[in-house]
């Protein structure tokens, strides 16, 4: 059996250019070598993901490919979840956020630093008023006392001055200041968004710093895989609204990359299926996303970014997630109740398969006596971390006792139980352990079923029959429909979700995130189970579903049946992310901001661009002439500075309030061919 | 409806202060409940009143005697409100704003919202965006009104509401907008909750707002 998951296509291997995706960061990392113009994907693979170290299955990814002629691999790009899992995991560096001309009282009356992600904030006086006028002198010697005493106590630093959208004096003031003082990254809010928001400036420019240090590791360990496999080429990475950045820009706002999975996977859907329009349905692991693209584009999130609680300005891709994947834990309650998810762990089979004691282990279970089975037989716990050293003194000698069992190898949690003396799991107290990722649960999931029926073909098959069926008996349900009843409880889980997706998305009164009231509850329950037998119910989907991730086949087919749609799947929907990694275009923008400012009796409009020193005007008109080709110009040298071929620029306007914006944007597909390409445009 | 409540709502109509703060102390002799007093007699003749107002049967001048005359009796009714278990519909908060000294419309919108049972709080006119912002900290109203019957002091709007986006706080007050040069697109443009072209609608809209 090659589990390995490695296909190849060998019509592709004639001209053209190459570029390797890869999707790492999720349970599985997927790298993909397509050649470029032809769409053709030529081999691809798919990997379990090491998180404690990602560059191992990059690397392992990598080689499985067998690129043959490495020197026509023109670009690598990566779709990775590393930024959302560190803040997730409380991963990330610890941040110094100074605020300066921010009104503590006002913060604290609204609650409002409850949604900045540190605790550790100072206030400065300085900032400016909504004219951009200075509204009180910047407090350096509180700064540059504050930074001294405090370098030593944290990771980053973030600024973030009040109106500094409008006028950044203050913050590129205090930048020079810390950078003086301190060598450690320091990041200017103004610089990652010009929303009029300070809060979300803030929070943005915080989650930024504390993620400067991982991405630089990131990058710098993904440049090492790539250069092992003599790969040299210039190397992307994704943004949240699906556009790709080179690694240098990427490694100062690495913020941009949070959430950039759906992003990455409904490129990747678009490129590979050739559709414009539809469902982009992700089966993952963990989670399932769900985003719309409508005639070639992407929806994007007007409101910002959220990252657990913190609301940030960080442009990305509109999607929902269900936290429902394959390999989500199935979970039998009483009652009769079966719920799957939101806990993510390791499947039964694949564990059996990447080991073939606990494939032994599972088989015997063939044999063992009715009287004495135990739900524990269907549970195996996995070493998958170790205990930060300041966490050492926790463990008590049950907890010292099962880590020092399961070392080396996965054991039965029945066999972990009896070898700690212990009568029922809840006294192994190992809950802490498990959250912090120190030990991995492996049970029942999709994952499984789907093997039981014959779905899927990835791991140990027979391991998947042996627990399907002992879970069945267990549980008092029919071995013969058990796997069916509760994939089906899978589905309609899924469709429910597309359906409160697609529903909020035209709709402004903003609708609960949850199916109310009686009748309503009604007619979700008997559209997608169809099991009214005087009435159907049905709704149905006016896009079709494009089905993406490993297990689409068996899930969007169905969803799309539940929706009276049509199913789109891309060859190599199994790898979508990995081919959105390289897909996307390259996109530039440079904004101008004009707003009115009254002094001494006079009214003007001042034209502030970043980067530029700002410009007075006596009417509004003279500012906008002014910007327009200067942030055109601006934003396609950063597209081809970035390594765009040939950008188009197209201007978007909007007034905020009392801000008239204008964003230059400059898109364009990557060069391949550095050389030839520069000198089409010289000429 | 009784035969004191319909007085009490013509005399409103009519902006007859002394016979509406008389009828209203007549009701609380008799003891009849604030709720009805409100409703059937003040806010019923208010009601009509706007109506008036709106198709052009009523004039401003008239409109202010109606609400002073709606005022007084609040003020006879004041120590009972507070004993009873009337809400309050909300916070409402007014300004006309900086570089602009017209108070007749923001004044009409005040009381026709004190009529409709708001906390009203008049920061009165030529206020700068600072000082309301520094008001809305101390408040924390629901509504936030802003008045302006000069081009000049539009914009003034716009550089308010981005300071209530700037502090964060946005989603937390809801901008209604008016005043003779104010149109529904500018208010749609400078991004406010809502725009009401008289004081009646304002009240109107006011509720819709805190409604939904």
């Amino acid at each position: 059996m090659n589990n390995e998951q490695k296909k190849y296509n060998t019509r592709g291997m004639g001209e053209g250019n190459f570029v390797v995706g890869i999707d790492t960061g999720g349970t599985y990392t997927d790298a993909v070598l397509m050649d470029y113009q032809s769409r053709r994907v030529i081999a691809s693979h798919k990997t379990l993901t090491t998180h404690e170290n990602l560059s191992i299955s990059i690397i392992k990814a990598l080689k499985a490919l067998e690129i043959k002629d490495r020197s026509r691999v023109r670009q690598v790009g990566i779709s990775s979840t590393l930024a959302t899992n560190a803040i997730a995991q409380g991963r990330t560096g610890n941040v110094a956020l100074l605020l300066i001309g921010y009104d503590q009282d006002f913060l604290q009356e609204y609650k409002l630093d409850t949604k900045l992600p540190t605790k550790n904030i100072a206030y400065f006086q300085g900032g400016h008023t909504p004219q951009g006028i200075e509204q009180a002198p910047l407090d350096e010697k509180s700064i540059t006392h504050w930074v001294k005493h405090h370098e030593d106590q944290v990771d980053a630093f973030a600024i973030s001055s009040y109106f500094s959208p409008l006028n950044p004096d203050h913050e590129e003031k205090a930048f020079e200041i810390i950078q003086r003082v301190s060598s450690l990254p320091v990041v200017m809010g103004h610089q990652l968004s010009t929303k009029i928001d300070s809060i979300k400036r803030a929070a943005t420019a915080c989650l930024n710093a504390s993620l400067v240090i991982v991405m630089q590791n990131f990058i710098k360990a993904v440049k090492i895989s790539m250069a092992q496999q003599g790969i040299n080429a210039p190397l992307m990475i994704v943004k949240g609204d699906g556009t790709l950045m080179p690694c240098e820009i990427a490694m100062q706002k690495p913020v941009e990359t949070i959430l950039s999975g759906p992003a990455a996977s409904a490129i990747g859907g678009r490129f590979l299926s050739g559709r414009n329009s539809g469902v982009i349905f992700d089966v993952g692991g963990t989670t399932t996303d769900i985003a719309l693209m409508e005639n070639g584009n992407m929806k994007i999130s007007e409101n910002g970014t959220k990252v657990g609680t913190v609301v940030t300005a960080v442009k990305a891709v509109n999607f929902r997630t269900a936290c429902l994947g394959c390999d989500s834990a199935i979970t039998f309650k009483k009652g009769n109740i079966v719920t799957i998810g939101p806990e993510k762990v390791i499947s039964l089979s694949s564990l059996a398969w990447h080991h073939p004691k606990v494939a032994d282990e599972i088989q015997a279970l063939e044999k063992k006596p009715v009287l004495s089975w135990r739900a524990t037989d269907l549970e195996y716990w996995v070493m998958s971390g170790t205990v930060p050293g300041k966490d050492q003194h926790r463990l008590n000698e049950t907890h010292k006792k099962v880590l020092e069992f399961l070392t080396g190898t996965p054991r039965c949690l029945t066999s972990i139980i009896s070898h700690t003396g212990c009568h029922h799991p809840i006294q192994l107290n190992a809950a802490r352990l498990i959250e912090q990722g120190i030990i991995e649960r492996a049970t029942l999931t999709p994952t499984d079923l789907l093997h039981s029926t014959g779905d899927i073909h990835l791991w140990n098959a027979e391991a998947a029959r042996t627990v399907t069926t002992r879970a069945a008996e267990m549980n008092l349900k029919n071995p013969a429909t058990f796997a069916g009843e509760i994939l089906d409880q899978v589905v309609c889980t899924m469709a429910r979700e597309v359906i409160i997706f697609l529903a909020c998305q035209n709709d402004k009164s903003s609708l609960p995130d949850a199916i109310g009231d009686v009748w309503g509850k009604f007619f979700m329950e008997h559209t997608l189970t169809k099991s009214h037998p005087l009435m159907s119910v049905s709704i149905s989907s006016r896009l079709p579903i494009i089905g993406i991730g490993g297990p689409a086949e068996y899930f969007a087919a169905r969803v799309a049946q539940r929706l009276n749609t049509e199913l789109i799947l891309p060859p190599n929907a199994e790898v979508a992310n990995a081919a959105g990694a390289v897909a996307g275009a390259i996109s530039m923008e440079k904004e101008a901001l004009i707003f009115m400012k009254e002094q001494d009796e006079k009214v003007q409009f001042i034209l502030q661009i970043k980067g530029l020193p700002p410009e007075s005007f006596e009417e509004e008109e003279q500012a906008v002439a002014r910007a327009i080709p200067i942030i055109k110009e601006h934003a396609i040298a950063k597209a081809l500075d970035a390594g765009a071929v040939l950008p188009q620029v197209s201007l978007h306007e909007v007034i905020d309030a009392s801000v008239h914006r204008l964003t230059a944007m400059a898109v364009g597909n990557p060069d391949l061919s550095t050389a030839q390409t520069i000198k089409i445009i010289n000429n | 409806m009784s035969k004191l409540m319909g007085k009490l709502a013509e005399a409103v109509i009519e902006g007859d202060l002394d016979d509406v703060v008389e009828l209203t102390e007549r009701a609380i002799e008799k003891e009849m409940d604030v709720a009805e007093i409100m409703n059937d007699g003040l806010l019923a003749g208010m009601d009509i009143v706007g109506q008036r107002f709106k198709v052009g049967d009523m004039f401003i001048p008239e409109v202010l005697g109606c609400a002073q005359a709606m005022k007084g009796a609040m003020e006879v009714l004041k120590p009972l409100l507070a004993q009873s278990d009337i809400k309050s519909s909300g916070k409402f908060m007014i300004a006309t704003v900086k570089g602009d000294l017209h108070d007749i419309g923001k004044n009409l919108v005040a009381m026709l919202f004190e009529g409709s049972g708001f906390d009203v709080i008049d920061l009165g006119i030529d206020i700068s965006v600072e000082d309301i912002l520094k008001a809305v900290k101390e408040h924390k109203p629901d509504i936030l009104g802003l008045s302006a019957l000069l081009t000049t002091t539009m914009p003034k709007m716009a550089e308010t509401i981005n300071a209530l986006n700037e502090a964060g706080i946005r989603d937390q007050v809801k901008v209604l907008v008016g005043g003779a040069p104010v149109t529904k697109i500018w208010a749609d443009e400078i991004g406010a909750n809502a725009y009401a072209s008289n004081a009646a609608a304002a009240v109107e809209k006011g509720r819709e707002m805190l409604a939904a």
